[in-house]
């Protein structure tokens, strides 16, 4: 597999994508690791490339992924899409209406609704290689609080700490606590996400988030960043949410 | 990088002339100088501007800030080689004819598979070397990052260790002009300090360098029950034979001595299977089969063998 071939690949099919599904009527978001990227510059994210799309455009988006020459595979909550050729392997996962994550080994359910799709913003997304330059795009990504919410409910994977650490220090200013809390009540998953903001603010105070971000960094986390993270914002996302669901 | 206006190089050669390439503190500098805080702070700043003058941390103590100056001659092959080249690749290019480096950790393993971006670019050198390659590499919006002294910004951090040995040198493969730790050395190093993110990066390249991989060197190394365990594991994630019985055969022919591999200091709760497998390599295993389902699910292809 050459990686320069796949970034530059993965970058032109997800323009491609991006601008058949435009006018097709078809709403598309960037999610994921790539959205990550795109709002904060993600540390570490895989190739595949996640979208989340409307469950009415589901046929559209098949036959869309078909055209553009992928063998699509339905798999209930998201569809595949995978193309290869001899040195360069595509995917795509495409969340059908929900974002659903399995890692607690049941299913959790976040559906968006029409306003996030509404406010998405349109994001540069910037290639690692220089070679692929010019294949860079703007792409409709998840609102930025939609997305913390995403991060917040796998389990388990030291990459979605990295990216909820990031998200908090480099955005923490644009992350509404209280838009977050409600959407998590509204959602049924504020159990979910209160018990993962514990087990973060845990790893602050132990110094694991510290051992893990320097680790995958290279940076140093400060005291001053790390009381950021858990007292002032971890602390009241865990407040506003017991609030909302005192009876 | 710039050359040091006249007043500025006369500051540095004061404090060259006392400290050589070693460490010294604001407070020394400004006891040299004989200036003023502010005046002290100016001209640090103005060395440092010009790539003469890195800023660190004390390894002894981390909450204190100390400075090392970038030798003179390190610094002009730095500003030679930095003229005719532009990014970091460029300038690794330039310096592999003479010096010795090669990138290691998740960047080098990204150049093998392709799948998962580094977060920073970790690059093994000579510590004689230092100044040149701080010379080098530092430029806006580059943090460097010296063995245990980690980058104090946020942005695309560079971490140099200096701890390159001939050997590894000698199997570095070079891809494209730039020096890369070989694919089966990162493998190894990878399976020797697992985490949920190095262990990812090991699959990732036996995943897609199966032709390519010394395996019989794989196969004697001391992680031999580790990798076998882990393409059997992988083999039964993806309900195929991604890595051949004959193959998987060979990391069994060492001799084995009862071992953890793990990758979290909390007790998991595995099925039953893993375990079972676990003790066929003589193993204690406590990694998440999430990691070996990512893997195949993402680099497996469905019709044959890995991508």
């Amino acid at each position: 597999m050459d990686p320069v071939k796949t970034e530059c690949e993965s970058l032109k099919d997800l323009k491609a994508i991006l601008d058949k599904a435009k006018e097709w009527e078809i709403q598309l978001l960037l999610i994921g690791g790539w959205a990550v990227n795109a709002h904060v510059g993600a540390y570490r994210y895989t190739k595949d490339i996640d979208l989340v799309m409307k469950t009415a455009d589901l046929g559209s988006l098949k036959a869309l992924m078909k055209y553009r020459g992928y063998q699509v595979e339905d798999r209930r909550i998201y569809i595949a899409g995978q193309k290869e050729t001899e040195d360069v392997q595509l995917k795509f996962h495409i969340s059908i209406g929900d974002i659903v994550d399995k890692s607690r080994g049941m299913a959790l359910a976040y559906s968006l609704d029409e306003n996030t799709y509404r406010n998405a913003p349109l994001l540069p997304i910037r290639s690692y290689y220089q070679q692929c330059r010019e294949y860079e795009l703007v792409a409709p990504t998840l609102p930025i609080n939609n997305l913390f919410i995403t991060k917040l409910l796998p389990v388990g994977r030291v990459l979605d700490v990295v990216d909820c650490v990031s998200l908090i220090l480099t955005c923490g200013k644009e992350l509404d606590v209280d838009f977050i809390a409600h959407q998590a009540v509204k959602n049924n998953l504020a159990d979910a996400i209160e018990s993962r903001l514990e087990s973060i603010a845990r790893d602050v105070a132990s110094g694991e988030l510290e051992r893990i971000w320097m680790g995958h960094t290279g940076q140093r986390i400060s005291k001053k960043d790390r009381n950021e993270i858990r007292l002032r914002f971890l602390r009241k996302l865990v407040t506003r949410l017991r609030q909302l669901r005192a009876p | 990088m710039v050359w040091l206006p006249e007043w500025a190089a006369k500051s540095y050669t004061k404090l060259y002339y006392r400290f050589r390439d070693g460490p010294f503190d604001f407070a020394r500098a400004q006891e040299l100088f004989g200036y003023g805080k502010a005046k002290t702070a100016r001209t640090l700043q103005e060395i440092e501007t010009s790539g003469l003058l890195h800023k660190g941390r004390l390894s002894t103590d981390l909450r204190r800030k100390i400075y090392h100056l970038i030798p003179l001659e390190q610094f002009a092959l730095a500003f030679a080689l930095s003229q005719e080249s532009e990014g970091i690749e460029d300038k690794l290019r330039a310096a592999s004819k003479d010096f010795q480096y090669v990138v290691n950790g998740a960047a080098a393993a990204y150049k093998y598979h392709g799948y998962m971006t580094p977060a920073k670019t970790d690059i093994r050198i000579h510590k004689k070397d230092l100044g040149f390659w701080i010379a080098l590499l530092k430029e806006k919006g580059i943090q460097i990052a010296i063995d245990e002294i980690l980058a104090e910004k946020r942005g695309q951090v560079i971490h140099l260790h200096t701890n390159l040995t001939e050997e590894t040198f000698a199997r570095a493969i070079q891809i494209e002009g730039i020096y890369y730790t070989s694919a089966e050395d990162l493998v190894l190093d990878f399976f020797r300090h697992p985490t949920d993110t190095s262990l990812l990066d090991a699959l990732a390249i036996i995943l897609t360098h199966t032709e390519e991989l010394d395996w019989k060197l794989l196969a004697k190394s001391d992680v031999a029950q580790e990798i076998g365990f882990s393409m059997e594991a992988l083999n039964k994630e993806a309900e195929k034979e991604v890595f051949s019985k004959k193959l998987v055969k060979k990391f069994a022919q060492r001799e084995t001595v009862h071992k953890r591999f793990s990758i979290s200091a909390e007790l998991l709760d595995l099925p039953v299977d893993y375990h079972n497998l676990a003790k066929n390599w003589n193993l204690e295993v406590n990694i998440p089969p999430r990691v070996f389902q990512k893997a195949v699910a993402d680099l497996v292809s469905r019709s044959s063998g890995p991508s």
